[in-house]
């Protein structure tokens, strides 16, 4: 779980920090582990334990 | 052209807002001992997500790609804590957590996600509601300090996240930190 709180926060510091692709790009990747750890709740299936 | 100044600071005061609910649920973690569940933490990352829409537009400019992010990430918001109302829906289940104005968080978080949805929308319909092109905005003290406080809560949220959960899978419902436990126990045999 905390993956997804790394990946925020790394988006948070590029945003800030002026690396605006970098931001964007890892905010992206926050949505799509947060949907991915959305449907691990749901089904159990997924190969992961985050 | 660029994005009039009053949409620049309605994207800061959607910031703060998003900001002052980050603070809400420490509150009610911290001060109220209540453990945040799983889904819970997903419904705050979205949260977080959602505000990095925000945090572009104050800090590159007002653009519909951070338009974007920020309807994604609450329409995903949206879902988990949809999913966590309908695990509780069932006459007689007390939900989880206590509730707050008669709701429980996760169904204020599904409101909060749908309005920032319809914030975005509203955002989008003013005139020059954009810029022409990404580029850096100057901005004021306060707006600068949202934007930290803001990260600083992302940052927060990451340590106690790491604190009840380690890197392993958080348990459904959590009684204690289990870092803070492992940490005790090792300080306790005297480190090694």
């Amino acid at each position: 779980m905390y993956i997804t709180f790394l990946l925020c926060l790394i988006a948070a510091v590029s945003i800030l920090s002026g690396a605006r692709a970098t931001g964007v790009i890892a905010g992206f990747v926050t949505i799509v582990v947060i949907g991915g750890l959305l449907v691990h709740h749901m089904t159990d299936q997924l190969p992961i334990s985050l | 052209m660029p994005a009039s100044v009053w949409v620049v600071r309605l994207n800061v005061l959607a910031l703060v807002l998003i900001s002052t609910a980050l603070v809400a649920a420490f509150v009610d973690q911290l001060v109220f001992g209540e453990l945040p569940c799983p889904l819970c933490l997903l419904q705050r990352a979205a949260l977080g997500a959602a505000g990095l829409g925000f945090l572009l537009n104050v800090r590159f400019g007002v653009r519909p790609l951070h338009y974007g992010l920020a309807i994604m990430a609450a329409l995903v918001g949206a879902a988990v804590a949809m999913r966590q109302v309908l695990l509780h829906i069932a006459p007689g289940d007390p939900g989880f957590g206590s509730p707050l104005l008669g709701l429980h968080y996760y169904t204020w978080a599904f409101i909060t996600f749908v309005g920032i949805i319809v914030g975005v929308a509203v955002l989008l319909s003013l005139p020059n509601s954009t810029d022409g092109a990404a580029a850096r905005r100057r901005h004021g003290w306060l707006a600068g300090m949202v934007l930290v406080v803001f990260t600083l809560l992302i940052a927060a949220n990451l340590v106690s996240t790491l604190l009840e959960c380690g890197i392993s899978q958080c348990p459904d419902d959590p009684v204690g930190y289990e870092w803070i436990g492992k940490i005790s126990a090792w300080l306790n045999r005297g480190g090694s």
